[in-house]
């Protein structure tokens, strides 16, 4: 089969969620499961499966609660996948996250033997990613999957957490998320940025052609590999209080406060981008989808003057800007939530509350996106030539690291920054299309 | 991104080569293909030479020096760089920046090479492969500007000829009198 026979993205097997951006606002949750017994577990994917919608489907928010489904190397095992098939994913899936925690930085307080349990345990098998306007809706779609796990004793319900976006879609840090989204060539869905070439299918999704025009690595059967991806999933718990004591320590007014957030995220609250907006917030512009993600970096931000070359949002993304390598190769799909109470606007004393984001990153290819992301991107500086700093937000900083602010006259640099994201834990998944699915839970083991 | 090293134990990227701070180094000993080492040569000095080659390695922007050694009498070819950060995780964006092409000119006349051409017959990882399973770790590595990449070399010595520029104003005496400029003036009596 040619490139160009490929062109067509078949949507009605395609998860909705890996395609669609998410709901603007909802409530939601992940299940994770452990499956003791192949059969149950078989069972409980054909109950499932009809709560899964496809991409073919209308991308505004559904009424009803829906759900998206990924599986870890282990549960694919454990649902009876055979030997061989198994052998055919990629070396870094088969390992896990947590095997990978050198690699990923996850040491420290991110290291995975201090992970919230189960979370990089070997039992991590399924997981549910359930989704409903309102939590009301969410609550009945849940009582529905817990009644249809009852049913199937072979499989435990071995984590639960709840996420939400909320209307104004800020996180705990106070900032708007979720706001830059590639489009994907064939999906018929617009990109947030005008100025971006949509990417290759095959950046995301397995069985097309990607940005190198190669066939991402595939699984066998190709029944299994077609239409699905690979989800990063991680539990990012952030210390907003020390994130607000450390920028309030460091800043000459509360004005400056506020541009240091700024520079650091390479965003205003709002969710206007230092790229058009470099003096001070500008809600509209925040508020804008035709506008607020509407910006390169290389024409007229080349020395990041307005937006910090270490900016967590640049360097997640450098769009056109210089940096060893070329970014559209390590692109991911974000879909990211909150977890846990925000802080009150305000306050500096922690709570004790446990708070930050589930993190879902989706990609065709784990070391060409989330792996290289990591730990070129936020964990090093070597890319942007600056190896002493790491992404001064979401990077496992220890207090030796510095952040640099190009600003005129004299560019301005914040000194032993603390580390505000500790990883609780996550998992490698794969997330296969819908046929897939079927043809997993049609094993006969 | 490789997992394993030759013995098949699990190592950080990349599996093999030296790294001091953020520079890196790779050697690649390749046996050249019996009587192909004048077309090696045709590929450096020819007309176009290294054109391709240097427009590649400079978008690519991490490169701190590159050599290509024939030797053994044209038998053998050394490929000895030195770069910032990891090769291997960069193997995708080497080959779209168009470094895979240009070494193709050379690595068809090596031996385990496909003579076709890497596009024709290789996929990117394969490429990759081809040069780990032939690269070998140096014994020692040194550099005499440690923890610097190749952009803040750069950098710096464009800071210097700025800086010569302000010392051959007939007012730099006077204007580093400052306090502030204390070190810069201790740096410009020679």
């Amino acid at each position: 089969m040619s490139p160009d026979d490929q062109a067509m993205l078949e949507l009605d097997d395609i998860q909705a969620g890996l395609v669609h951006p998410r709901p603007t606002r909802y409530a939601g949750a992940v299940l994770l499961g452990r499956i003791d017994n192949p059969r149950d577990g078989r069972e409980l994917l054909r109950r499932v499966i009809p709560l899964i919608p496809s991409a073919a489907g209308s991308p505004e928010p559904h009424q009803e609660g829906w759900a998206a489904v990924a599986l870890s190397f282990r549960g694919l095992k454990a649902l009876g996948v055979p030997e061989d098939s198994l052998a055919s994913f990629p070396a870094e899936f088969q390992a896990g996250m947590a095997a990978r925690a050198a690699e990923l930085g996850d040491t420290g307080e991110s290291a995975p033997e201090r992970w919230e349990q189960p979370l990089g345990r070997d039992d991590v098998h399924l997981a549910i990613y359930a989704l409903a306007p309102d939590a009301a809706r969410l609550e009945e779609a849940l009582d529905g999957a817990r009644e249809a796990l009852r049913d199937v004793p072979g499989v435990a319900l071995i984590w639960e957490q709840g996420t939400y976006m909320l209307p104004t879609e800020r996180t705990s840090f106070g900032f708007k998320d979720g706001i830059s989204n590639p489009a994907i060539e064939g999906s018929g869905i617009p990109g947030t940025n005008p100025h971006e070439e949509p990417f290759k299918a095959g950046e995301f999704i397995l069985g097309y052609p990607n940005e190198s025009d190669e066939l991402p690595p595939m699984p066998t059967p190709e029944v299994l590999a077609r239409n699905g991806s690979y989800v990063v999933f991680r539990k990012l718990q952030t210390r907003v209080a020390e994130y607000r004591q450390y920028l309030r320590s460091r800043a000459k007014s509360r004005e400056d406060e506020a541009l240091l957030a700024a520079k650091f995220v390479g965003r205003w609250p709002s969710g206007a981008p230092l790229a058009l907006a470099p003096e001070r917030d500008d809600p509209k512009l925040g508020a804008d989808p035709n506008r607020n993600n509407a910006f390169l970096y290389a024409a007229d931000d080349a020395r990041g003057l307005k937006c910090p070359l270490g900016a967590h949002v640049r360097r997640a993304y450098a769009r056109d800007a210089k940096i060893i390598g070329v970014p559209r190769l390590h692109r991911m799909i974000r879909r990211s939530s909150s977890y846990g109470p925000m802080l009150p606007d305000g306050v500096l004393e922690d709570d004790g509350a446990d708070r930050g984001i589930l993190f879902f990153g989706l990609q065709a290819n784990l070391t060409r996106g989330f792996e290289f992301v990591k730990s070129q991107w936020i964990n090093e500086g070597i890319f942007i030539g600056m190896p002493s700093e790491m992404d001064p937000l979401v990077g496992p900083n220890d207090e030796t690291r510095m952040f640099t602010v190009p600003q005129q006259p004299i560019r301005r640099r914040v000194t032993e920054l603390p580390q505000f994201v500790v990883n609780r834990g996550g998992e490698y998944l794969f997330m296969p299309g819908r046929r897939a699915l079927g043809w997993i839970a049609g094993l006969d083991s | 991104m490789s997992q394993t090293n030759d013995e098949g134990a699990p190592v950080r990227s990349p599996r093999k080569g030296r790294r001091v701070g953020p520079v890196s180094e790779l050697s690649v000993f390749l046996k050249v293909k019996p009587g192909h080492d004048e077309a090696i040569r045709k590929v450096f000095h020819g007309e176009a030479a290294g054109d391709a080659l240097a427009e590649a390695v400079t978008a690519v922007g991490s490169l701190h020096q590159a050599r290509y050694v024939l030797f053994d009498n044209g038998t053998r070819l050394l490929i000895a760089t030195t770069f910032d950060g990891d090769w291997d995780v960069y193997i995708d964006d080497f080959a779209a920046v168009g470094v895979l092409d240009a070494w193709d000119t050379f690595l068809i006349h090596c031996e385990g090479y496909p003579e076709e051409g890497w596009r024709a017959s290789l996929t990117v990882e394969q490429a990759k492969e081809f040069l780990t399973a032939n690269q070998v770790t140096a014994e020692d590595f040194w550099i005499d500007y440690p923890g610097v990449t190749a952009k803040e070399i750069n950098k710096a010595l464009a800071l210097q000829q700025t800086f010569q520029q302000v010392l051959d104003n007939p007012g730099a005496a006077e204007a580093l009198q400052h306090p502030a400029l204390e070190p810069l003036l201790d740096s410009a009596a020679d």
